[in-house]
């Protein structure tokens, strides 16, 4: 009957009530904007949480992804939205009544249910004592990467991450599919976007000095995923963001200019190619796909090295997907997919 | 009385993300308005992103980056790390949610230039017509 | 080359996929052929994979990346899987060869980032098939998800809403089988399927609620996917509002493919003695299979829309499956599995011979099979075979899928099974009589005289042969081909394939 105080469960529980008041105040407000803001605040909880919980790579994506993507994203789509919502109006709600029986139901069982799951950190449980140890204990030596969490998702498990880089290429060739339609005469509909001429000296200053660095930064994350948190897709986003914040505080056309469209449709789709491309040599060589182990031969270094090299490889095909994803994303999105004017 | 706190130290993380859970569960189904069944979903996505993360805590571990001992060879205690696995399967999974939340949002956008509105029983009336 | 078949099939419409987006200024008959030469090297591999998998009477793995399983991910492809493998590449095969006039009447712009969605969507569910991994199947599920969201929204006006529920209702079924495959990690430490199968069958686990949890999630997730009654209200509504390429290519395979993973987590991960045993709520699967027929065949006999019918007809047809799997006999399995192939190919031509009706037509209410006999004869023929393989009339497949159900449900008694499956049958029956009666003997529009009034002295006006495009009529005379070929060719699809996938203890 021991726990370890090192955890810290005080913090830990006042950190999951918040993010419970943060849940359901999103889902209560009537202003949809300020839902999009607490929605946000409630992603930077989940990064504390798992951060504590050791998680430092999940961390890092949930920070750059959810908290910060996603709202611009939420933020750039309330532009064109009704902003309020209306007050429910009484009507028979028979299916959802009884839905939401059955789902009270099962939240009560699977509840009691967690009397048999294994205690929260324990060390003995089958999932740390199964497959991870191997990871931990092998990883170093044959894939030369002292993050774990990098050597498991990009050589390991590299096939699903490659389907990763995969969906955020989807994601953005479903919203161009979706949004970049509007015809010439439809453009009457995008009345609701308020109309900014000039854009604020402090924003722009503020904007000429962080953007330099925080690209360097995204650079360093992505090269330095092997040593650090970190790696193709944090940095990717970090990138992104760059553009983001730079269509922000200048506009859209401004960032457009400097990043044109073509050029992100091929960064979406180059990056994923470079990913494959790299299984399709090892494929190639008579290895199976993605075993980097073939590029020894290529590289001249040993098949350790070369697992490490195929690693960063990946990495930078996963940020440059991942980066020209976001800024696609965020074009489409916030300009209702006339690449006119953004948020 | 210890009993029961140790019950409640041991599980409180599975419970707070089963809360979240039927918490974005409510959301996506009872909720009329859409952007607000998108909130639901995305809470109810990371919900499920933090019971899995839950399973990779060990107790006294810290985070899966290998340790160098000062004559350069790598510390490989496997209980002195987290578990990576459950932080692997959940950076996809969370890139996943961000993607389908793009895509969510872009449907918004066009349900509101076709129908006018967001909310779902208007929605309805106005397809009936 | 064959060692690395089962990659490539997967890989090939992922490449593709991606040089189409590129490729928009070459136009469209570039992407045209792109798509199919991509589709056709997957049907090539599939086909070397399963000649393989049949001549050595055993699975073939494939380790990608090198990782020896379970760390690492693997392809499995057995007897089950080459099957439903090869399923889905023709499918695909066919509606990509179908797609060249159609596909551009829907899309006037951006065609060829249409054509990457597809080619994605049959990647996606080519990787769901040959993977045996768990987390795996599920980033491969969101990436069929979302390309099928994408092609969906292609439709017309009212698409966005229906898409925008398939989107929040695919992802509730996702996020329940990404929560269950964390319970069962829990309990387990491995993701996979050959591992966890191991783990799961040790005593131990036996009892435990947390795997019956993941259990239960797990289908649930899947059954929401696959539209089973009463989880189905966004199926109906998304595909008959999509594009007559993008009905063709999602309504034969997601819902196919589903049931496909339902199978291979019952059997494969669990096993048949675990899940009758431990699981509390297995036998009532049975009454809702027979509600879902039953109910599924009476709203589409209620449709007007001819598109909405053939929907109701597939939420029906998963009542079928749903039932023969949980049979949990030999006949009933051999009768889901069989009828896997026999509906994607039913669903398939149907889907087919209404979009050719619809494109020479211009309209999809039933009143637009008036006469079709006459206009267009062989797409009226191919309609005629599918809608016998609905009822279940021989030598059509229809009838073999429907009698291995009907033995299984006698064997284990399930009456209520048998029931359902006659009367859907029969309703079945009265609506593709009425269908046919009006192909066959309803007038044309051109018979009534101009001023409304009808003149029965006048000449009947000379009917014009308006069969659609060389490049549509091929697949559908294919397709309808096939279902007689799968019928005459029963024993032998069962004898070499379907038997060696019957798992062990049922």
């Amino acid at each position: 009957m021991t726990w370890d105080t090192s955890l810290l469960w005080q913090f830990d529980i006042l950190i999951l009530l918040m993010m419970v008041i943060c849940a359901v105040t999103a889902l209560a407000l009537e202003g949809l904007l300020s839902s999009a803001i607490v929605t946000g605040a409630y992603s930077f909880l989940i990064c504390l949480m798992w951060t504590h919980m050791m998680a430092v790579d999940v961390a890092f994506t949930e920070a750059a992804v959810g908290a910060a993507i996603s709202t611009v994203l939420f933020l750039g789509t309330a532009q064109y939205i009704n902003r309020w919502i209306k007050k429910e109006r009484p009507r028979e709600q028979g299916i959802k009544q009884i839905t939401l029986v059955i789902a009270v139901i099962c939240a009560v069982m699977m509840l009691s249910a967690t009397r048999d799951l294994p205690d929260w950190a324990d060390p003995d449980s089958p999932a740390s004592t199964h497959l991870s140890p191997g990871y931990i204990e092998q990883g170093y030596f044959e894939t030369a990467t002292p993050n774990v969490v990098t050597a498991v998702l990009a050589d390991y498990r590299s096939y699903d991450t490659m389907f990763e880089a995969v969906v955020v290429f989807a994601a953005a060739l479903v919203v161009m599919v979706i949004l970049r339609r509007t015809s010439h005469k439809h453009r009457k509909l995008l009345h609701l976007r308020p109309k900014r001429e000039g854009r604020d000296t402090i924003l722009r200053g503020a904007a000429q000095s962080i953007i330099p660095v925080m690209q360097i930064f995204a650079l360093y994350v992505l090269f330095h995923g092997h040593y650090s948190p970190g790696g193709g897709f944090q940095g990717g986003v970090i990138f992104g963001a760059s553009f983001i914040l730079l269509a922000l505080c200048y506009n859209l056309k401004f960032s457009m200019n400097r990043f044109r469209e073509h050029a992100v449709l091929w960064c979406c789709a180059g990056g994923v190619l470079l990913y494959a491309g790299i299984g399709a040599v090892c494929l190639g060589l008579g290895w199976s796909f993605l075993g980097y182990g073939a590029l020894a031969g290529i590289l001249g270094v040993s098949e350790v090295m070369a697992r490490s090299h195929g690693i960063l490889a990946v990495e930078i095909g996963v940020g440059i997907t991942v980066m020209a994803v976001m800024v696609s994303l965020y074009n489409d999105l916030a300009s209702g997919g006339d690449l006119e004017d953004g948020l | 009385m210890d009993e029961l706190f140790y019950f409640i130290i041991a599980k409180y993380n599975y419970w707070a993300a089963l809360v979240l859970l039927f918490i974005g569960l409510f959301g996506m189904i009872v909720r009329n308005n859409l952007m607000k069944k998108i909130i639901g979903m995305v809470i109810f996505q990371t919900a499920i992103l933090l019971f899995i993360v839950s399973i990779g805590v060990k107790r006294g571990a810290t985070v899966p980056i290998l340790k160098f001992s000062p004559d350069k060879q790598p510390l490989l205690d496997a209980t002195a790390y987290a578990n990576p696995l459950p932080h692997v399967l959940i950076l996809t999974a969370i890139v996943v949610g961000v993607a389908i939340l793009g895509v969510a949002l872009a449907l918004l956008q066009k349900i509101q230039r076709v129908h006018g509105t967001i909310e779902e029983d208007e929605i309805l009336e106005d397809m009936r017509k | 080359m064959t060692d690395q078949a089962p990659a490539l099939m997967i890989l090939v419409p992922v490449f593709a996929s991606l040089a189409l987006t590129l490729i928009g200024p070459l136009g469209h008959r570039a992407a045209y052929g792109l798509l199919i030469v991509s589709i056709a090297i997957s049907l090539a591999s599939a086909l070397a994979t399963m000649v393989q998998v049949v001549q050595t009477g055993q699975s073939v793995h494939y380790r990608m990346g090198d990782w020896i399983p379970p760390m690492g991910i693997e392809l499995v492809i057995d007897h089950l899987s080459a099957v439903v493998l090869v399923l889905i590449s023709a499918c695909a095969l066919l509606t990509a060869v179908y797609s060249m006039h159609t596909a551009r009447q829907d899309n006037p712009d951006r065609l060829n980032h249409y054509y990457a969605l597809f080619a994605l969507l049959v990647a996606g569910l080519l990787g769901m098939t040959a993977t045996g991994d768990v987390f795996n199947l599920y980033v491969l599920l969101e990436i069929s998800a979302l390309s099928s969201y994408g092609l969906l929204a292609r439709g017309k006006g009212k698409a966005y809403y229906a898409t925008f529920r398939y989107l929040i209702m695919g992802t509730i079924g996702a996020s329940f089988y990404l929560l269950g495959v964390g319970y069962i990690y829990i309990m387990t430490g491995s993701l996979n399927m050959a591992d966890l199968a191991e783990i799961l069958s040790r005593p131990e686990l036996e009892a435990s609620v947390s795997v019956r949890i993941g259990f239960s999630l797990i289908i649930l997730g899947v059954w929401i996917k696959m539209a089973l009654f009463p989880l189905h209200a966004w199926l109906p509504n998304a595909y008959s509002r999509a594009g007559t390429t993008t009905a063709c290519l999602i309504a034969p395979l997601m819902t196919k493919v589903s049931v496909y993973i339902m199978l291979r987590i019952m059997f494969t991960v669990f096993s048949a003695d675990y899940i009758f045993q431990q699981i509390a709520w297995s036998h009532l699967v049975i009454y809702l299979a027979s509600a879902a027929a039953v109910l599924g065949m009476i709203t589409a006999l209620s449709q007007r829309d001819l598109r909405k019918m053939l929907t109701y007809i597939i939420v029906a047809e998963i009542g079928y499956l749903t039932g023969g799997a949980w049979l949990a006999n030999t006949a009933g399995y051999t009768g889901a599995v069989y009828h896997i192939l026999a509906d994607g190919l039913m669903t398939l031509c149907l889907f087919m011979a209404v979009g050719a009706i619809i494109y020479r037509t211009g309209q999809s209410t039933a009143a637009a099979m008036q006469g079709i006999f006459q206009r267009m004869p062989v797409t009226a023929s191919v309609f005629l075979i599918a809608a016998a393989s609905v009822v279940g009339i021989p030598p059509t497949c229809g009838f073999f899928s429907k009698w291995y159900l009907l033995q299984g449900a006698v064997q284990a008694g399930a009456w209520v099974f048998v029931a359902a499956l006659i009367i859907a049958g029969l309703v079945a029956a009265v609506m593709f009589f009425r269908l046919l009666e009006m192909a066959f003997f309803g007038r044309l529009e051109d018979a009534v005289s101009e001023n409304g009034t009808e003149n029965p002295h006048a000449v009947p006006p000379k009917i014009r042969l308006e069969e659609v495009p060389l490049t549509m009529l091929l697949p559908l005379v294919i397709s309808g081909a096939a279902l007689f070929g799968l019928g005459i060719y029963t024993n032998e699809v069962v004898q070499y394939l379907i038997r060696w996938s019957v798992p062990a203890g049922i």
